[in-house]
């Protein structure tokens, strides 16, 4: 585990206070502007809530043959993704042991032996150390020859229905514990073929000037969606409109923000801070995936999970990986760069032997909505660079106050939804137009219970549960 | 009609485009298309490699009618955008331009380009390829197809057509 943020004494460690009111008996939930813009927090942050547990990497889908491999980052570990000549996916931190020089400099590709640029050490593609230059001649003591020189394997690895999670440390929970009862979500975006999921080619990154926490809460923000995203609601109408005139004209068939308003609506909080927002299309025929329902009940998926995956959808997994379905599914994986700076990067996920217009139809939606160069994400990114330009606002006031909407509706456990589907999250929200803030709070309660167990105090998960 | 005259005529409206995005000339940018024209811009497979199907591929941009480049115009005139409510400043420089083909109805062209943006006190540029189809006829060419080759695609928070 990185090492470098030792000082035990900073506020966020040690005093909860600080950055947080948490009283749900006075239905109050304040985050600290600091959370925000702290330099120091921001160090913390990498290594107590990036480096000490699960972090998403990749699909397996990225690393489809013997000796494929896959950098990414934990916190600020560069990694690599392995797959070995037998098959198996392994992790490891990406620099050489010798001089740590970054070993595999392409964002993918395939190699049998990789070479370190610098002296030449060879590593296999199971991070086995297979040649060290010059050894025999070079006058190593004989403790270097009892030293291991392979690459240094990550603390844990482990898939999810082809998402590949990673942890430095190894005293993590089983996976399948960390995703807990939210599993039910993702199924929704793994069960969609027989044939299984596939990232499509094309992976789109931008990086914007705000703190990656703000990503976090608009991707959980329905909010935002009639004010920041008009201009795409109204380009969508007008899209519909000349299809009326035109006969078909309208290829695309993006998500009609409009004809959201007025369906019912929910949150989800799940333990370890992952969150869920859904929803109701009733123009779910436009899906892409509409073409290929009856061969989902066909084949047996369950018919409320096909049900569920015609919800528009959101899930947040803690703290990096988030699935959104609007219209079509992208992922975004988020890597913080610094307080200020917060680097995305895209990709659109699809079922495997989707139809060929279907696909087209997929691409162009996702293209429309989520690209950076899009008609409604660069709007979001805007609004998280409005927030840190005006420097969170007065320098002289603490509380941000976006946490009340949805503070009555809130129930502990599950409500009805979530019965029929038997799952237990920790709290629910459900209802027509409530576009709830309560969900952001289970994200921060983890956080602050990562914090505070890096600072030598008991958990704060307690605080979750609002009106037991 | 020589190829440098047609390279010239090519040349021009080149020129023309980039000056009427520069100056906001929305209406004029939008004349210099056909209504059917492919406008598309590819992400990237790799370091090297651009992605080369619009069908199976993700792109940063694709229309496959003038429509697509209509709806950006109304956006960014619409001032309810929170991304164009400062527009950028911007400076197109288009340049090595080579006519790759010709014949009766159309011209294949080749340029690099390079945009440079200024909004709220920093700078900022992307750069790449054009490759345009222009078809009519010798002194009113219009844009058939162009593809935008975008070689910074990491880009700084957000980019639109006005920025490649």
């Amino acid at each position: 585990m990185d090492m470098r943020v030792t000082d035990g004494r900073h506020p966020a460690l040690t005093d909860p206070g600080r950055y947080f009111v948490d009283q749900p008996a006075q239905s109050q939930f304040n985050v600290h502007r600091d959370l925000f813009r702290d330099a120091e927090l921001f160090e913390l942050e990498m290594a107590h809530v990036f480096e000490a547990s699960w972090v998403y990497l990749c699909h397996e889908s990225q690393l489809r043959s013997a000796n494929d491999y896959y950098t990414t980052h934990i916190g600020r570990t560069p990694v690599v993704v392995l797959r070995g000549q037998d098959g198996a996916l392994r992790g490891f931190v990406n620099a050489c042991p010798h001089r740590g020089t970054r070993l595999y400099t392409a964002r993918q590709g395939n190699a049998q032996v990789q070479m370190c640029p610098y002296h030449a050490w060879c590593f296999d593609s199971a991070g086995q150390c297979v040649k060290i230059k010059d050894q025999p001649q070079a006058g190593y003591a004989p403790s270097f020859g009892r030293q291991s020189h392979d690459l240094k394997p990550l603390g844990r690895l482990a898939s999810y229905q082809g998402f590949v999670f990673g942890a430095l440390p190894a005293d993590v929970p089983a996976l399948a514990d960390y995703l807990g009862d939210a599993r039910f979500f993702i199924d929704t975006f793994a069960q969609q073929s027989a044939q299984g999921m596939e990232i499509l080619p094309g992976e789109v990154s931008y990086v914007f000037r705000a703190n990656w926490k703000l990503q976090v809460e608009n991707t959980m923000d329905i909010y935002h969606l009639t004010t920041v995203h008009s201009t795409f609601a109204k380009i969508v109408q007008q899209r519909g409109a000349r299809e009326a005139a035109a006969a078909g004209a309208d290829k695309v068939k993006a998500v009609n923000l409009g004809a959201l308003a007025g369906q019912e609506q929910g949150t989800y909080t799940f333990p370890h801070g992952h969150t869920v927002f859904w929803g109701t299309d009733p123009l779910r025929e436009n899906r892409a995936l509409w073409a290929m329902r009856p061969d989902l009940l066909d084949r047996g998926v369950d018919p409320q999970q096909v049900e569920w995956m015609f919800r528009p959808r959101v899930l947040n997994f803690f703290p990096n990986i988030q699935f959104v379905d609007s219209a079509c599914m992208q992922l975004r994986v988020i890597r913080p760069l610094a307080p200020d700076r917060t680097e995305m990067t895209m990709f659109c996920l699809a079922p495997r032997g989707e139809p060929a217009a279907g696909r087209r139809r997929r691409l162009r939606q996702y293209e429309d909505f989520f690209n950076a160069s899009g008609i409604a994400t660069p709007d979001d990114v805007a609004c998280y660079e409005d927030i840190h330009a005006g420097g969170l606002g007065d320098a002289h006031s603490e509380w941000i106050q976006g946490f009340a909407r949805g503070m009555d509706k809130v129930i502990a456990g599950p409500d009805s939804h979530a019965r029929d589907i038997g799952i237990r999250p920790l709290e629910s929200c459900s209802g027509v137009e409530i576009q709830d803030e309560t969900v952001f709070r289970g994200f921060y309660r983890e956080w602050l219970a990562r914090m505070h167990k890096a600072g030598g105090a008991q958990p704060a998960q307690a605080a979750a549960g609002a009106r037991a | 009609m020589t190829n440098v005259e047609l390279l010239d005529q090519a040349q021009r409206l080149l020129f023309d485009e980039a000056a009427a995005l520069d100056q906001r000339r929305w209406d004029d940018w939008l004349a210099l298309y056909t209504p059917d024209c492919e406008f598309w811009v590819p992400a990237w497979k790799s370091e090297d490699v651009p992605t080369a199907d619009p069908g199976g591929e993700v792109s940063l941009v694709y229309y496959d009618s003038r429509a697509g480049l209509e709806e950006r115009v109304w956006r960014i005139q619409s001032a309810a955008a929170p991304a164009h409510r400062v527009l950028p400043r911007t400076c197109h420089a288009v340049h090595n331009v080579r006519l790759l083909g010709s014949n009766a109805g159309s011209l294949t062209v080749h340029a690099t380009w390079r945009v440079d943006s200024y909004k709220e006190k920093a700078a900022s540029s992307l750069f790449g390829f054009y490759d345009y189809l222009l078809t009519g006829q010798s002194g009113a060419w219009r844009i058939a197809k162009k593809k935008i080759t975008l070689l910074s695609d990491c880009v700084p928070s957000y980019f639109d057509l006005y920025q490649v």
